[in-house]
């Protein structure tokens, strides 16, 4: 195992930041962390650096105890903040090479790394720019630069994709997916759960300080009772269509508003075919039909009672 | 040394507004300085221009009373014309017009009450100065004639000129030698005007850079790396000490270069002494500015008020002698205070006995004492900002 926290607790006077927090973080693999704002995502990527004390519990990487004076494992670990952490002084290039020797000491190997950061970034047009030159995206991308150059086992990345364009953001999650290919370890924290669903190979969802489900997305969406979700435009639907069918088996849910009706049914039912006979059979004209397989977001909605945004 | 050689990267890029300061100050203690080369020390009196209108018959005491006067005024030809006395006194060639009634000698011997008349160009000093001439003049006469009723004019003349006696020349006297005391008077006004310099530029610079280093998300970046927090923190130290050095060394070696008197006397090396000492405490407070600011822009307003109220009520840009003593009270609790103050008594240092290098060293030691004072604060502000975050 990579990283182990157990039992982690960090409190702001009366706020329980994180609450007896697990995490298993296995060595390959793209870890997901995904819970709303404020639900403890970056305190616990802080207590797992030593960037801040935290009250309780154990963490541990690359087998042994993480500290703030454990400089063998640091020197191992990349870390990509949420705010962009770069000098305003310096270039690109210069920035890049100046976190990269914190982590390196020959100074030819720092100049390869850097270009080969550079590249991976593709910044090679910008090398000689100052941050204040650069867009959002960009910025972004300098940022992982800058955590990545050192060619780190372990690389953590703090919610990378904030207010970041679509193609920048894209580039960087398939940049993340590179870097583990190439054998860095991934531990990822997001509240966009399309983006830990696309790239992460394990999940954990966080909440109110607490991992409430983990797994893979398969296993995530396993644990929850809906299977399928069928949605439908109709220009009218009477109330009593609706009622018949709430008693159709294997659908638990029926709700038509704005001329959509949603219907959620349990898994390994093929409901979408019985609906069809039924609306053909009562001539109920309908338009377009969608079928979705359960989200992130409904496992979350269905553990905790809330979506993910909110 | 990755942080110390980062820290002058970064300074690198506020260079510009560094030597745009140097520049511009070293020229304008240039044009102060150099204009101390001519010094005086002995005072003449000058001379009032004065139309006198003499009304009354010649008498040995009148003619003595004028060859006194002449003493301090220059005669201007009498106009007999009212209006053109008024123009001369309109366009200044005369200051003073004095006219002697009828009769005026031989009243003021009978002890009488007839006065002399007068006109002055309004408010001039001048004819006070003049007027405090007749009236000493005068005043001693009607003294001699009040307990010497019998005397004769000839006698009289005599005893108020033996009264008033001779002139007294004025001089100022060096005890140093001429060169010695000019090098030190240049060194003094050099490295009093270099102490707004020090401040503008240390915070500009230091302030700036620390900042850079302890934005939350670098300082975040450097705990996350395995530089310890200490060899970062020793970095960044001594990158704020060869910054102080470079400085100074750069100063030090200018105002030597420009001072005509040049020389390496003990004064010099306690002038040099104590702008180290007043640059440490610069140093404490750019970096209390640069880890306690929210912006940079915050610094460079930080940087222009504090530089000009301190260079303004510390005697840096108006001498200590001339400041009210509520203004020097309140500069007494900044360092600028006491470094212009042991300038100025390095500056007048006759003899290197440990009265006087006490009073020195004395006004070295409280800026020392602001020095660690501000860097205490620095530390413990630096460190509940750490911990708030």
């Amino acid at each position: 195992m990579l990283v182990n926290v157990k039992g982690l607790v960090k409190r702001y006077d009366k706020l329980v930041a994180l609450d007896y927090l697990d995490l298993q973080v296995e060595e390959g693999e793209i870890f997901g962390l995904l819970g709303p704002n404020g639900s403890g995502k970056t305190t616990a990527i802080n207590c797992i650096l030593s960037l801040i004390r935290y009250d309780k519990g154990s963490i541990e990487i690359f087998g042994k105890p993480m500290k703030p004076n454990a400089y063998d494992i640091k020197r191992n670990i990349g870390i990509i903040m949420q705010n962009v952490a770069v000098f305003e002084e310096l270039t690109v290039y210069e920035n890049i090479y100046y976190f990269c020797s914190l982590y390196i000491k020959d100074k030819i190997e720092v100049k390869r790394l850097t270009r080969e950061a550079i590249e991976f970034v593709s910044m090679e047009d910008y090398a000689d720019f100052y941050p204040k030159k650069l867009s959002g995206g960009l910025l972004r991308r300098l940022n992982i630069a800058c955590g990545i150059a050192h060619k780190p086992k372990l690389i953590i990345l703090d919610e990378p994709t904030v207010a970041v364009d679509p193609q920048s953001r894209n580039k960087i999650l398939e940049g993340i997916k590179k870097l583990n290919a190439e054998g860095a370890t991934i531990i990822y924290t997001s509240h966009y759960m399309e983006e830990v669903e696309q790239i992460c190979s394990k999940i954990a969802i966080i909440d109110k300080g607490r991992v409430i489900a983990q797994g893979t997305k398969e296993e995530l969406k396993a644990m929850i009772s809906l299977g399928e979700k069928i949605t439908m435009e109709l220009y009218e639907l009477p109330e009593k269509n609706i009622n018949e069918l709430k008693e159709f088996p294997g659908i638990y849910s029926v709700e038509y508003h704005e001329n959509l009706l949603e219907i959620k049914s349990a898994k390994g039912r093929n409901n979408l075919i019985h609906i069809l006979d039924y609306m053909a059979k009562n001539n109920i004209i309908f338009g377009k039909v969608y079928t979705e397989l359960p989200t992130l977001n409904d496992v979350f909605l269905e553990i905790t009672g809330k979506e993910l945004r909110d | 040394m990755t942080v110390f050689k980062n820290y002058f990267r970064v300074l690198k890029k506020h260079l510009a507004i560094i030597i745009i300061y140097m520049v511009m100050f070293l020229g304008l203690i240039i044009m102060f300085t150099w204009n101390t080369g001519s010094k005086n020390d002995s005072f003449f009196a000058s001379k009032v221009k004065l139309m006198v209108i003499n009304e009354d018959t010649q008498s040995e005491f009148l003619e003595a009373f004028l060859d006194y006067l002449e003493q301090y005024a220059i005669f201007v030809e009498r106009e007999e014309d009212e209006e053109a006395r008024k123009n001369a006194l309109f366009f200044r060639e005369v200051e003073y017009i004095l006219t002697i009634p009828e009769g005026f000698g031989e009243d003021f011997l009978n002890q009488g009450r007839m006065s002399l008349s007068k006109d002055t160009v309004p408010d001039s000093a001048n004819a006070i100065f003049l007027d405090n001439a007749i009236n000493n003049y005068l005043n001693i006469a009607r003294t001699y004639i009040k307990h010497l009723p019998q005397i004769s004019q000839e006698q009289l003349i005599k005893l108020v000129e033996a009264t008033i006696g001779g002139q007294v020349n004025v001089k100022i006297e060096n005890k140093l030698p001429d060169k010695i005391s000019a090098s030190n008077t240049f060194n003094k006004l050099f490295f009093n005007y270099l102490g707004y310099i020090i401040i503008a530029c240390f915070v500009n610079g230091v302030s700036v850079v620390m900042f850079s280093f302890t934005v939350l998300e670098i300082r975040r970046r450097h705990v996350a790396s395995p530089v310890s927090a200490r060899r970062v923190g020793m970095q960044l130290i001594l990158g704020n000490m060869a910054y102080l050095f470079c400085y100074l060394i750069i100063f030090i070696i200018a105002g030597y270069i420009m001072n005509k008197n040049r020389m390496l006397n003990t004064g010099t090396l306690l002038t040099w002494l104590n702008v180290l000492v007043f640059s440490l405490s610069c140093l404490s407070f750019s970096y209390l500015v640069g880890i306690t600011v929210r912006s940079k822009k915050a610094i460079q307003a930080i940087s222009t008020a504090v530089s000009l109220s301190i260079a303004f009520t510390s005697g840096i840009f108006i001498p200590q002698e001339y400041l009210a003593e509520p203004v020097l009270k309140a500069a007494s609790f900044a360092p600028g205070y006491w470094y212009v103050k042991a300038n100025n008594a390095i500056a007048q240092i006759i003899s290197y006995d440990w009265t006087q290098l006490g009073k020195i060293f004395g006004y070295m030691g409280i800026q020392l004492g602001f020095a660690a004072a501000i860097m205490s604060i620095a530390l413990l502000a630096g460190k509940r900002k750490a911990q708030k975050e």
